[in-house]
């Protein structure tokens, strides 16, 4: 082989290593529909903590121009109002920044100010890039009569992360929590007066909105189905035994009692599934719910504010915990939650002014701003209007918070690529319950290791 | 001319030292992670871990059923990419009317961003409410074709390498086209006189004469649909059963697809040493197939 031959071959061999080695894109999270904003905010200022000039730099998780964005930008706008002093810099880096932040910081970038899922933020970031907060949580929050911050914010999820070191990271400031919403125009069609609260009671409910010629349910099979078979089973077994099946090689568990009734359920409320449930990718399911093609929808409190367009003014909108399962362990004030929370990093010189500026973020007029967009606040004495308005009292009386999914995603690849797809075959009817846990059994003891 | 090879060194040296460093360098730094363990894409500490991402990986029955749908795609996909790009290319060098647009058209696919494309197929064309498949084969009174559901799990695959077969057309198409237009008429129309088919044309005369094009867009072919990544998360990332090496590298890179539309719930964990060896097996196999493209379609320099 000749000299240029070598070269040739080299340099091909360079360029094919560096396409495959090299060949990333970021993921992005899909935007919410644009919503109006309201009317520049004042609000009592506290005693600013230093006279100093300071800067301060905010990551932030969302876009300048979504609605969560412009209530962020009127939060900024009437802390400097009231802090000449202070600048604060914000960079709207969008969902992205959840992969950016730890390299920058690393790097050597300083940030002061981040936002994001208080999950994420509490056991991915944790104490090593994360200061606590428990000792600020004290303080008067900024327009609730005395109140602390931690006592104006539901207890259920400021406490539902904490670091390995067992500190408070972050403040939640834009919760969700998942309930089926349902159009309440066809509820009172098929005769259906209250929401259900017990599985025969839904299936009841079902049969009249069947009667009425309305499929009761749907979801976005590619998107949800997690939550779908997480919070279902929830109900049933619980989210320690459903995570505990998810990583137990025998498939014994398939067996028990428990998940069998859970199958047997999900298999009779499958009868209920509209038609082509199982071939829905976001956002087909949502906006079948949105254009009346359908009753209800698992989903958290985020979704009415997507659909807004579609579904219009008049959607009368409507919502309820998944109902409970005779003799089950979940109750229907146990709900999948989880919010996006402001912290303060690590690398920053002005934690006391930082701070001072997520108070403004949960005062009571930014998150009353936050619930006029369309969002839940979390703030216990703020309540949620609009689409979610049904969504307040259940969040009032909830008593346990559990993670997205159960926790599903946390236990291995057996969730995503056994239980998902076998489950969303249940659910809308393709499989039998015996049939799902045959399956779930063999591919158990198959594919965990 | 008389070459003055440290002018031409000169000009070269500043792409060269570019492309050397940023590909050698990111070259060596994935090859090294591969044989460490390393959870975070900064201030990780790395554990020496030998060749056990490498065994952990070819024993994870995802990652090596991502390799036979790969398999699938690049045998069947490429009958139908290569099939149709054969087609249109015979039709459209058949004095056809209009053939600048026809051209265009088929090569229109390749404009539309590849999410946009993807969003057309999963929301509109396979839509089980108004979807141009259900109309069609409705209307055509073929209703078990309208009544397949295919952005569902079990036939979500197939409905995807349907997307992408539609969407690589163009592209080799152009290529191809490219080649046989430079086949000398002569030749086609001696065989004619002799009394040749069109089958023993295209078998006996146009395909020989295109050998190089056909082993480059078969190269070309076979490097895309290895590193086939932005088609598949598009259309359906979440479903094991679009899932290419490449999204599985990523995953491990970057973490499960899974959490919401908040993200939360997602342990934010990441195998960083086990994606840069998924990538380090990945350009294995793609120098190996390479090399044995090469060995199949040796190069020799057609005149004619």
């Amino acid at each position: 082989m000749n000299t240029r031959k070598v070269v040739t071959l080299f340099t091909t061999l360079l360029t094919l290593a560096s396409l495959i080695l090299s060949g990333c894109a970021p993921k992005t999270t899909p935007t919410p529909a644009e919503q109006p904003t309201q009317a520049p905010i004042e609000i009592l200022p506290t005693a600013a903590p230093t006279a100093e000039p300071v800067t301060l730099v905010y990551w932030s998780m969302w876009n300048a121009d979504e609605p969560m964005g412009k209530v962020m930008q009127q939060a900024i706008d009437a802390f400097q109002a009231d802090h000449p002093n202070v600048t604060i810099e914000v960079t709207w880096q969008g969902r992205p920044v959840r992969k950016l932040f730890t390299a920058a910081i690393d790097s050597g970038t300083v940030i002061d100010l981040i936002d994001n899922d208080t999950g994420r933020i509490a056991l991915s970031w944790g104490d090593k890039y994360i200061l606590g907060l428990d000792s600020y949580l004290t303080q008067p929050a900024i327009g609730t009569d005395g109140k602390t911050v931690a006592e104006t914010i539901y207890p259920l999820l400021l406490n539902q992360y904490k670091t390995a070191g067992g500190s408070i990271p972050s403040v939640p400031f834009n919760p969700y929590v998942n309930l089926w919403f349902y159009n309440k125009a066809h509820f009172e069609e098929a005769g259906v007066t209250q929401v259900p609260t017990t599985f025969e009671e839904w299936m009841a409910a079902n049969e009249k909105l069947k009667a009425a010629g309305h499929p009761a349910f749907t979801y976005d099979a590619d998107s949800y189905a997690d939550i779908m078979a997480g919070d279902s089973a929830q109900r049933y077994v619980g989210c320690e035994a459903f995570n505990a099946a998810m990583t137990d090689k025998t498939g014994a568990a398939w067996q028990t009692p428990a998940f069998v009734q859970w199958a047997k359920d999900m298999e009779a409320f499958s009868a209920y599934a509209a038609p082509g449930t199982a071939a829905n990718i976001y956002p087909a399911g949502q906006q079948a719910l949105a254009l009346g093609d359908v009753t209800m929808m698992y989903n958290g409190t985020w979704m009415p504010s997507e659909v807004a367009a579609t579904a219009g003014a008049d959607f009368q909108w409507g919502g309820f915990s998944w109902p409970a399962a005779t003799g089950g362990v979940g109750t229907i004030n146990d709900y999948d939650m989880g919010s996006q929370g402001m912290a303060i990093t690590k690398v920053t010189q002005h934690p006391d002014v930082a701070f001072e500026f997520i108070k403004y973020v949960v005062s009571k007029d930014i998150q009353t701003a936050v619930t006029n967009v369309g969002y839940a606040s979390s703030l216990v004495d703020v309540p949620w209007t609009g689409p979610i308005a049904d969504a307040y009292p259940l969040m009032k009386n909830a008593t346990t918070a559990y993670g997205w999914a159960c926790g599903g995603w946390d236990t291995g690849d057996f969730f995503a690529n056994d239980l998902l797809p076998t489950f969303t075959d249940l659910i809308t009817g393709k499989i039998t319950a015996d049939a799902f846990l045959t399956q779930m059994e063999e591919k158990a003891k198959v594919n965990i290791k | 001319m008389k070459t003055d090879k440290k002018m031409i060194f000169a000009f070269l040296a500043p792409a060269v030292i570019a492309y050397l460093f940023v590909s050698i360098y990111p070259v060596i730094h994935s090859t090294i992670l591969s044989f460490f363990e390393v959870s975070a894409w900064s201030g990780s500490e790395m554990k020496f871990m030998g060749l056990n991402n490498f065994i952990d990986l070819l024993q994870n029955q995802v990652f090596m059923t991502s390799f036979v749908k790969i398999g699938i795609i690049w045998l069947l996909g490429g009958a139908g990419v290569f099939g149709s790009a054969f087609a249109f290319s015979a039709l459209l060098t058949s004095g056809i009317r209009g053939k600048s647009f026809f051209r265009a058209v088929i090569y229109l696919p390749n404009l539309i961003p590849v999410v946009a494309a993807a969003a057309m197929w999963t929301q509109y064309i396979f839509s089980m409410r108004f979807g141009l498949f259900k109309n069609v084969f409705g209307a055509l009174g073929l209703q078990a074709l309208a009544n397949i559901e295919w952005t569902s799990h079990g036939v979500i695959f197939w409905a995807m390498l349907i997307a992408y077969v539609w969407g690589g057309i163009g592209f080799f198409l152009l290529i191809i086209l490219a080649g046989v237009e430079r086949v000398p008429v002569e030749l086609l129309e001696a065989a004619k006189l002799d009394g040749a088919s069109m089958t023993q044309i295209f078998v006996r005369i146009t395909l020989p004469l295109l050998r190089d094009v056909i082993r480059v867009s078969v190269v070309m072919w076979s490097i895309t649909v290895l590193n086939l990544f932005a088609f598949p998360m598009a259309f359906g990332q979440t479903y094991p059963e679009v899932m290419t090496p490449a999204m599985y590298l990523y995953q491990l890179a970057f973490g499960q697809a899974g959490g919401g539309a908040s993200g939360a719930g997602a342990n934010g964990v990441v195998y960083v040493g086990r994606a840069a060896a998924a990538g380090v097996i990945l350009t294995i196999i793609v120098v190996l197939i390479y090399g044995l493209l090469n060995v199949v379609f040796k190069e020799e320099k057609l005149e004619y």
